[in-house]
């Protein structure tokens, strides 16, 4: 791994000599000897493919057909294949929307071609039209498919195609980073005057880039000409490396390496000035403008005797919120679709079944009706990456949630796509860092989702151990909030409590003998479990693990390097208190020694304590995880730490014969 | 095709659809207390009325009829009640109905024709084929979807519907029923697996009627080591003796009259053109022996990838060789016929051959259609047959794959086909064997030389490890590795392609263990991390073993200067039917040897020895967790 980092190091410092090297070509349908020829691309030796060139170019055409803009795109990139694993670069599939006799884009003049060195001929094959199949994926969404002929470990291919859009506000994000490694790209926006747009690049990797103004032309026929000018943008990235999965990660593509343009504004000639959302205000009234959004945010709560019935009976403000959100839950199921805007609530709630816009929307009439001040607050899920900070859009929000303001200021954020959530707890997949509360424009619309109640998983085990090394006794564990979401969601998913304490039982190597669980309906869970433990023996000795049960034994990073930031699920303090009888006659001959462990900045934490007092043996173990998100540099930090916590536990009590 | 015929269909139509009005009545049909408690405990999901109307006019059309209602009773039990209808150029969907209801038998929505989703989205280049989906969701459980609908049948018929109302774990049945309508003169064959029901023969007029029922079938635990579904749900397969498929007849009363009709689809896609048969000339020019000319062609297969083409007829027919050649891509079928077609350009005969892959099998006694979903070529040679897996030509040649392995193939040779043997190979061929020497210094560093040898199936396992990249060799090695902070080092990996292939990873580890001033804890089974299987406390269902293999590990341990052994994990000895578990950690000089020979033996054995299994998993279990400690002096 050490080795891979210094060479693509290297790589970069090299920039300067790769990009002149005259044995690449950037012409289209252009191959040279060097290309074919090529057998491994050293900056990345590891590489089943390598994308030598990639050019996009984007650009305004007038469409006196449609009666407006429409935008462009033109796709173009040249790939080597170098092993066998290559060759299904050359099955392409390019995904398109077509909304019928509405907006759509439609995907034209696709080429695609082979090339492959047969002694010392360069023999070419291309795709012929019949070859490309269209497939219809699902409603509006379709692929054009080709399979390139020839394509081999040692084929250059070749294909372009074009994507000509009726979205003109909508232009495609560029990608500068994909699976296998770039040589050279470069990507052309050319803008029309009429559009103002603003783009943010990210990732890790060096964009360069260039503006220039150029010109472009209507042509009306018998009613006139109309030039407009235009600002060209030019993005050139070189020896990009592969965006590969790591463990511990939203979404990959926060990190990779993209430049997105987002439009400010347009303004035609003759007509007036229309912003798009580029502030947090213009995308609050975007939204406030969209009627599908509104409906949803005024639609009527359709449980109001319920409600009433909730809200004149006994418990206080939070209790009866609990209850409302209980009562939501039992009536609608998620159908795993997210969105903003309402699909269609009647139907939904005569169904049972609709989408999370749908479904918190008819939460948030049930709240607001019992008297609550309640506030929508829009998110993306975490898979698919995260607000950006610099450049508000709608486009990154893909759901919202709903936040009620108690009567002692207190916010409870609540959720209505998982039976088992809770006043302030909520699905993982919803707990991101950045999420905006509609109707607030400024930096304090900001919310962050990740640490809204104290997530606790304490276990108490008490218990006694006889001379052949039995443990007998009893464990009390307590789950408060996202944990106790955790341990419902299991619970209820095994077919019955049987077949949860047998996979239990299977886990933990353990045989239980009783079981109680209390609190399924909130968001703490404490589960009593009676149980025996067979301890490991050696002639009189017996060896007992500090938490007796399993407990962070190995380490969940199994490589010492990294490409990507570390993302953790969410913060928590997860402990378990030890005490143990010993018998008559049975001592601790070795305890282990009370030890701390904690990162750099002591976010991650873990305290090891043990005590002798007469016959009783006890010890504490608790590891706090305050921190969730960790940058590359302090990954080395991260990964010694829990490793120096899984060695911690191996460490055994001793017990054995006064 | 008689008007009689037709009559009684329509008659039978109105009866079923009176039926389907008449079961309407009152919503009491639809409420889940209406499943009797011994189906629904445990269950997924009840089927609570499954029909199934098929009527056969002439080897080219028939009429099929579906209604199905199902309770689902949780998350697991939605796939269950998924509306799935699958049509291609042969069959279409003509109508369409559904409604879901609430636990007392409300209707909550009904489902039309135009609710239901189709995609053609397919993992291969194309398809003619195409899929109609609706999936049902609903705020509580239990609730209850009902459906119908119609397919028309026309071009061809290979074979009649199965009855196979048990299709998934966790789903019982209440009722279910097979009605078959054939003109009189229609010739059956049935094949009746894990059950006796027994058709209700009748006369209607014009033509003859069987009935199937099953009722009360109670849900089926998916336990690890569980049987496969078809050797454990109940399922009757029918075929008519003549049939016509894509405007070519053949015969189901044995396996060469299927294969006579098979044989019309590959005749003739052999040809090559002239530019190929140079190329293979070119290859083999001035080799040898025919053995040479395979090897030689069968890795140039390497330059034709694999790519599903299903066109045509719905993938029974291989694309031609030529347009193999010329596209370099093909499927199984086009790949294995065209490998043939080089292989016959240098004079080396070899066969088409159809098989079934993984639990998919050949019978001798029935044939079917669906037994088959693969094709490989079959090479006689003087010095020894080779069968070719052409999708894969990355697997060595002369071995045969544990998909294909023991079990029958149709050979195509001759307009016809022979069932034969395949080739297997005794469980103890499948070897991983982990020799390590690992040294323990006074901090309680780790320095371990590690080498594991794969053999035979167990080399298939790690086939991919010479070709993946540095990071993913590291990640998949770190994964077995039970040492905290370790550091992998010097990987390399050879590997022997022959007809007994082998693969062998090594590498050097730099980790530590925990030592104290007083004690240090190793884990005597520090390289490999076979999880081990959650087992239930009893079992009813055949305990199976689908793969057999050997896993030996022999550790040297050299411990730290000024420490002795204190305590080692007890010796454990175990040998039953279902296999062998051995472990012995020893002191020796001062070093601690370790020997671990674990095997499995593929087979099928009784419930009832339920007891033995669990015996010897115990032991492996805790074989896998045993700690040994060594203590200051």
């Amino acid at each position: 791994m050490k080795k891979i980092l210094i060479c693509l190091a290297m790589a970069v410092s090299l920039n300067a000599l790769w990009g002149q090297a005259p044995d690449f070509s950037t012409k289209p349908g252009k191959v040279t000897d060097y290309e074919l020829k090529l057998k491994r691309y050293d900056t990345d030796t590891t590489a089943h493919a390598v994308v030598l060139y990639e050019n996009t170019d984007f650009r305004y055409e007038y469409s006196t057909s449609v009666g407006f803009f429409q935008l462009e795109c033109y796709y173009e990139v040249k790939i080597k294949v170098l092993d066998d694993e290559g060759a299904s670069w050359g099955d392409v599939a390019i995904s398109y929307y077509d909304g019928g006799h509405g907006k759509r884009e439609v995907v034209s003049r696709i080429t695609a071609t082979s090339y492959n060195l047969e002694g010392n001929k360069t023999v070419a094959k291309s795709v012929g039209r019949k070859e490309i199949h269209k497939e219809e994926v699902s409603e509006n969404r379709y692929l054009t498919k080709f399979s390139i002929p020839d394509v081999k470990a040692g084929t250059v291919l070749e294909y372009s195609y074009r994507i000509t859009s009726d979205f003109y506000y909508d232009m495609p994000v560029l990608r500068f980073q994909r699976s296998i490694p770039i040589r050279y790209k470069e990507a052309k926006v050319s803008v029309p005057e009429y559009f103002d747009f603003a783009y943010n690049t990210k990732g890790y990797n060096r964009i360069d880039r260039s503006t220039s103004r150029g010109n472009g032309r209507i042509d009306f026929q018998e009613n006139g000409v109309v030039n407009y000018s235009t600002d060209e943008y030019k993005f050139t990235v070189e020896n990009i490396s592969a965006l590969k999965d790591e463990p511990f990660v939203w979404s990959k593509e926060d990190f990779a390496s993209a430049v997105e343009f987002e439009l400010r504004s347009t303004r035609f000639p003759g007509s007036l000035i229309k912003t798009y959302s580029n502030t947090w205000e213009t995308v609050n009234k975007r939204l406030s403008e969209t009627t599908s959004f509104t409906s949803g945010l005024n639609f009527n709560n359709p449980y109001k005797q319920e409600v009433a019935d909730i809200m004149s009976g006994e418990g206080d403000e939070y209790a009866k919120l609990a209850a409302v959100h209980k009562l939501v839950m039992s009536r609608l199921a998620w159908d795993e679709y997210y969105g903003v805007t309402a699909k269609n609530i009647r139907e939904t709630l005569k169904t049972g079944v609709g989408r999370s816009s749908d479904l918190n929307f008819v939460l948030h009439s049930a709240v607001k009706d019992a008297g609550y001040k309640t506030e929508i607050v829009l998110l993306n899920p975490r898979r698919f990456g995260r607000i950006p900070l610099t450049r508000p859009s709608l486009e990154k929000i893909n759901a919202f949630l709903v936040m009620v303001t108690m009567s002692d200021g207190k916010r409870v954020f609540i959720d209505a796509t998982d039976r088992d959530s809770g006043l302030n707890v909520i699905p993982e997949r919803l707990m991101v860092d950045r999420a905006r509360i509609y109707g607030i424009a400024g930096e304090n619309g900001w919310v962050d989702l990740t640490s809204i109640a104290p997530n606790r998983a304490s276990r108490m085990i008490t218990g006694s151990i006889d001379e052949s090394g039995l443990f007998t006794g009893k464990l009390v564990a307590k789950y408060d909030n996202a944990t106790s979401l955790d341990i419902k969601s299991k619970y209820r998913k095994a077919k019955s409590e049987d077949e949860y304490l047998e996979d239990m039982e299977e886990s933990l190597k353990i045989n239980i003998t009783g079981y109680t669980i209390e609190g399924l309906d909130t968001n703490s869970v404490t589960e009593s479990v009676e149980f025996t433990y067979q301890a490991e023996t050696a002639g009189d000795k017996i060896y007992l693990r500090p938490t007796i049960l399993p407990f962070m034994s190995s380490n969940p990073f199994t490589l010492s390097e990294r490409m990507l930031p570390v993302e953790f699920s969410y913060p928590v303090v997860s402990g378990y208190n030890i005490s143990i009888i010993l018998p008559e006659g049975m001592v601790a001959e070795e305890v282990p020694a009370n030890a701390g462990y904690a990162n750099a900045d002591k976010t991650l934490r873990y305290i090891s304590l043990f005590q002798k007092a007469g016959s009783v043996l006890s010890s504490r173990n608790t590891f706090e995880r305050n921190r969730i998100l960790f940058p590359v540099t302090e990954y080395e930090d991260v990964y010694a730490f829990f490793g120096t916590v899984a060695d911690a536990n191996q460490r055994r009590i001793v017990i054995s014969k006064q | 095709m008689t008007v009689h015929m037709k009559r009684i269909v329509l008659l039978s139509a109105a009866i079923w659809l009176l039926s389907a009005f008449c079961n309407g009545q009152g919503k009491a049909v639809y409420a889940a207390a209406g499943v009797p408690e011994n189906l629904s405990k445990g269950a997924d999901a009840v089927v609570r009325d499954y029909s199934l109307e098929y009527t056969y006019f002439s080897l080219v059309s028939a009429a099929e009829k579906f209604r199905a209602v199902v309770t689902v009773y949780n998350e697991a039990g939605e796939s269950d009640a998924m509306v799935s209808i699958y049509t291609n150029n042969f069959r279409s969907l003509k109508g369409f109905s559904g409604e879901i209801y609430d636990s007392a038998g409300n209707s909550i929505r009904k489902i039309k024709r135009s609710d239901l989703k189709f995609t053609d989205y397919f993992s291969g280049l194309a398809s003619d084929s195409r899929t109609w989906y609706y999936e049902s969701k609903a705020a509580v459980y239990p609730y209850t979807v009902a459906y119908e609908y119609e397919i028309t049948h026309k071009d061809g018929i290979l074979s009649l519907p199965t009855f196979a109302p048990v299709d998934s774990y966790g789903l019982g049945i209440q009722r279910a029923q097979y009605r078959l309508i054939v003109p009189s003169d229609t010739k059956l064959y049935f094949k009746n697996l894990n059950t006796d029901i027994e058709p209700v023969v009748s006369d209607v007029k014009g033509g003859k009627q069987y009935e199937w029922q099953l009722s009360a079938f109670e849900p089926v635990d998916g336990v690890p080591y569980r049987p496969d579904y078809r050797d454990l749900f109940p399922l009757v397969m029918v075929t008519a003796h003549d049939f016509t498929y894509n405007k070519k007849s053949g015969t189901m009363d044995s396996w060469d009259g299927y294969s006579r009709w098979q044989w019309s689809l590959l005749e003739g896609r052999d040809t090559l053109p002239e530019s190929a048969k140079e190329k293979v000339r070119q290859l083999t020019a001035g080799v040898a022996t025919d053995r040479e000319k395979v090897a030689i062609l069968y890795d140039y297969l390497k330059e034709t990838r694999y790519v599903l083409v299903a066109i045509g007829i719905s993938g029974f027919q291989p694309m031609s060789a030529t347009e193999v050649y010329e596209k370099k891509f093909g499927d199984c079928k086009g790949l294995s016929n065209y490998m043939m077609a080089m292989l016959a350009e240098c004079g080396i005969e070899s066969y088409y051959t159809e098989i079934g892959s993984g639990s998919r099998k050949l019978r001798d006694d029935y044939v079917h259609p669906s037994m088959t979903d693969h094709a490989i070529l079959y090479v006689p040679l003087e010095d020894g047959d080779l069968w070719l897996e052409c999708t894969a030509p990355s697997l060595p040649m002369g071995y045969v794959h544990s998909d294909i392995t023991d079990r029958k193939a149709l050979v195509y040779r001759d307009k016809t086909a022979v069932l034969v043997d395949m080739p297997s190979y005794p469980d103890s061929a499948h070897v991983s064997a982990l020799s390590a020497n690992v040294v323990i210094g006074p901090a309680g560093n780790v320095l371990a030389d590690v080498k594991t040898v794969n053999r035979m199936a167990e080399y298939e396992n790690i086939m991919g490890f010479a070709k993946s990249t540095p990071m993913e060799q590291m990640r998949s090695i770190s994964g077995t590795v039970r040492l905290p902070l370790a550091e992998i080092s010097d990987i390399a990996y050879e590997e022997e392609k022959n007809a007994e292939p082998w693969g062998a990873i090594s590498y050097k580890l730099d980790g530590k263990i925990n030592l104290s001033e007083s004690r240090g804890y190793i884990p005597a089974n520090m390289f490999r991390n076979n999880p081990s299987p959650r087992l239930r406390r009893s079992r009813t269902m055949d305990i199976v073993i689908k793969y057999g293999y050997r896993n030996v590990d022999d550790i040297t341990v050299e411990i730290p200067e000024g420490y002795s052994v204190e305590a080692l994990p007890p010796v454990s000895m175990i040998e039953n039917r279902f296999g062998r578990f051995c472990m012995l950690a020893v002191p020796v000089d001062g070093k601690i040897k370790i020997y671990r020979d674990m095997q499995l033996k593929k087979g099928t054995h009784s419930a009832e020895f339920y007891g033995e299994f669990r015996e010897l998993m115990d032991a492996v279990s805790r074989g896998n967790g045993a700690q040994m400690v060594i203590v200051k002096k």
